[in-house]
């Protein structure tokens, strides 16, 4: 089987399905959302962006959407992408094993109780 | 300015990213100049945007940028042919090495292939369109290839023709026969024997110098003798064996066999053109086989040649070699090792010698109206001084014409031996393109026999090792009593 191109996922895809997680954004939406989500610690440029977006395209963890006619504030000359369901369950998984990690970490007394 | 300078870095990107993305891209960054106002912000995104460069070009580059719309083939209209990529994945550093590793064995095999030599195939539609010359050759280089490969096996027809002579006969020739074309003449079958030299027998414009064979292969030829005789050309004169066939064991003359080569014969006598480059080259490294040319006491000039080479390569250096004896009281030309040549060379140095133009007989001339001397030479001086030729037992072909045209000119002295009475000089019919042989020679303009078969028989009958002395004295003695 061949090696999957985003095995392990990396962080800047990750987030990138992360903050599709809730609505189908355009690229600069995602990277504004990224950069919430991440409280200002990760910003992407646009080659990363771009880059990760069309790796993130071609595994079908993410896919373009049309939403014209169906969004208030869709901007026709940006493409807009949505999470799959495969991208969903990889952004699960992903989740878990950071979980998991973060269980660890908090049983060792790395993490104070603050953070979880 | 700034959008200018974005716009540059994005064309380190590969092209297909560029296709897809680059106008979001200058979109996103028009959207963060909007929010990053200020020289520090402004930096601060700029020190960003080098930063994505180095992590965004990797990830970038490792992308297949794969449509992933769906297929316009499922649009095509069925049955109706569309293109279509069928890959577009990026290749990887092993297959370029594989295929660099690939394209550098077939360059190599496709030079050995080139360099390797391959036999040659005669030209033939189909075996039943080519004629009795080509089949006989096309057998022949068959019987040449199973024998170099070590194939004993018999022959196609299954039977070796019987030739209707005895076996003391065979002997004989297997002595005068090349060892290969003993086994070469088993490919051939009578007939065949027959339709190639039928034409070559009975043809009434080819000339014999010895009237008896040649009587006798006409005569003998109904008889059903036929043994054909290979021989191989001499290395360098044909690429191909020449089959001088069964004129050469009756007349036992193998200049004057009519030869068949697969080489189409030139439409004029002289060496086929696979033999000019090895000669020519031979020729330079000999010096034009201009042995020595120098100037003896009592200023008689010496020339010592020893063939008469081909003027186009020695041209300039039979006339230099006349300049430089320009000035002598007398001149020898010492033949005595000279076995014959271009007859053109001979006719180019004899004009030296002559006031005027002089008849010039060349039995391998068709029309006489060329058979004159170029004479005279601008600034020859050599016009009426003394001439001496040496010769032997041994001069032989184009020099005895050089000797005899100055002898019957009366404007030299033949000093030595009997020359050996060959020519090998005639005119050459073309039959076809691949059978011929000499014709008749001009009738000689001086009203007598020519040295064929006789030789030319010396002024001062000597021997040859004491010519080049009688010829001094006499030089001398003619110098001082004038």
């Amino acid at each position: 089987m061949p090696k999957r191109k985003l095995d392990p996922l990396p962080a800047a895809a990750f987030q990138i399905l992360l903050s599709l997680a809730g609505e189908d954004l355009h690229g600069y939406a995602i990277m504004r959302q990224v950069e919430e989500q991440s409280s200002g610690r990760i910003r992407l440029g646009p080659g990363t962006l771009y880059s990760s977006i069309q790796a993130l395209l071609e595994e079908g963890l993410i896919e373009e959407v049309d939403l014209s006619g169906k969004s208030e504030s869709f901007d026709e000359r940006r493409r807009y992408y949505r999470l799959t369901s495969t991208g969903r369950k990889l952004a699960r998984a992903e989740a878990e094993k950071l979980a998991d990690l973060l269980r660890v970490a908090r049983a060792k007394n790395i993490l104070k109780g603050e953070y979880v | 300015m700034s959008e200018k300078i974005f716009a540059y870095l994005l064309r380190l990107y590969p092209s297909r990213f560029r296709e897809k993305y680059t106008e979001e891209a200058i979109r996103l960054y028009r959207d963060l100049c909007r929010h990053e106002t200020g020289l520090l912000r402004r930096t601060g995104l700029w020190i960003g945007l080098l930063a994505d460069l180095a992590f965004g070009l990797p990830q970038a580059y490792r992308n297949t940028y794969v449509s992933t719309a769906s297929s316009p083939v499922a649009l095509a209209v069925q049955g109706v042919p569309t293109f279509r990529i069928l890959e577009l994945k990026p290749l990887r550093p092993g297959s370029f090495l594989f295929g660099s590793i690939l394209t550098l064995a077939l360059l190599s095999a496709f030079s050995v292939v080139l360099r390797h030599p391959v036999a040659y195939r005669a030209r033939s539609a189909s075996g039943d369109s080519s004629s009795p010359i080509e089949a006989v050759i096309e057998r022949l280089h068959r019987s040449m290839s199973s024998e170099q490969d070590g194939d004993e096996s018999p022959q196609t027809d299954g039977s070796v023709p019987d030739d209707g002579r005895n076996g003391e006969a065979r002997k004989a020739d297997s002595v005068t026969t090349h060892p290969e074309g003993v086994e070469m003449q088993k490919a051939i079958n009578l007939n065949e024997r027959r339709q190639v030299i039928r034409p070559a027998v009975e043809s009434p414009d080819l000339h014999y110098p010895h009237p008896q064979p040649s009587k006798n292969a006409q005569e003998a030829m109904p008889q059903s003798e036929m043994h054909g005789v290979w021989v191989i050309a001499p290395e360098g004169t044909v690429s191909v064996p020449r089959m001088t066939p069964y004129l050469h064991a009756v007349t036992r003359d193998a200049q004057e066999a009519n030869a068949h080569d697969k080489i189409p014969i030139p439409s004029r006598s002289g060496p086929l053109a696979v033999a000019i480059s090895p000669y020519r080259a031979a020729t330079k490294q000999h010096d034009c086989t201009f042995e020595t040319i120098e100037v003896l006491p009592h200023n008689i000039g010496y020339f010592k040649l020893d063939s008469f080479p081909d003027p186009a390569i020695c041209g300039a250096s039979a006339d230099g070699a006349m300049i430089r004896l320009n000035d002598t009281n007398a001149i020898i030309f010492d033949l005595r090792e000279n076995r014959g040549g271009y007859p053109e060379t001979a006719e180019q140095i004899a004009a030296w010698l002559f006031e005027r133009p002089a008849a010039w007989y060349n039995p391998g001339e068709r029309s006489a109206a060329q058979s004159m001397t170029h004479s005279p030479v601008r600034n020859s001086r050599l016009g009426n001084k003394p001439v001496y030729i040496l010769t032997s037992s041994r001069t032989v072909d184009g020099v005895e014409q050089f000797v005899y045209n100055l002898k019957m000119l009366k404007r030299a002295t033949v000093i030595g031996e009997r020359t050996r009475g060959e020519t090998h000089s005639r005119p050459f019919d073309r039959n076809d393109d691949h059978l011929g042989g000499p014709m008749k020679p001009l009738t000689n303009s001086y009203g007598k026999p020519d040295w064929e078969g006789t030789g030319i028989a010396p002024d001062v009958e000597v021997k040859a090792s004491d010519a080049l002395q009688i010829a001094e004295e006499s030089a001398r003695a003619k110098i001082e009593r004038k």
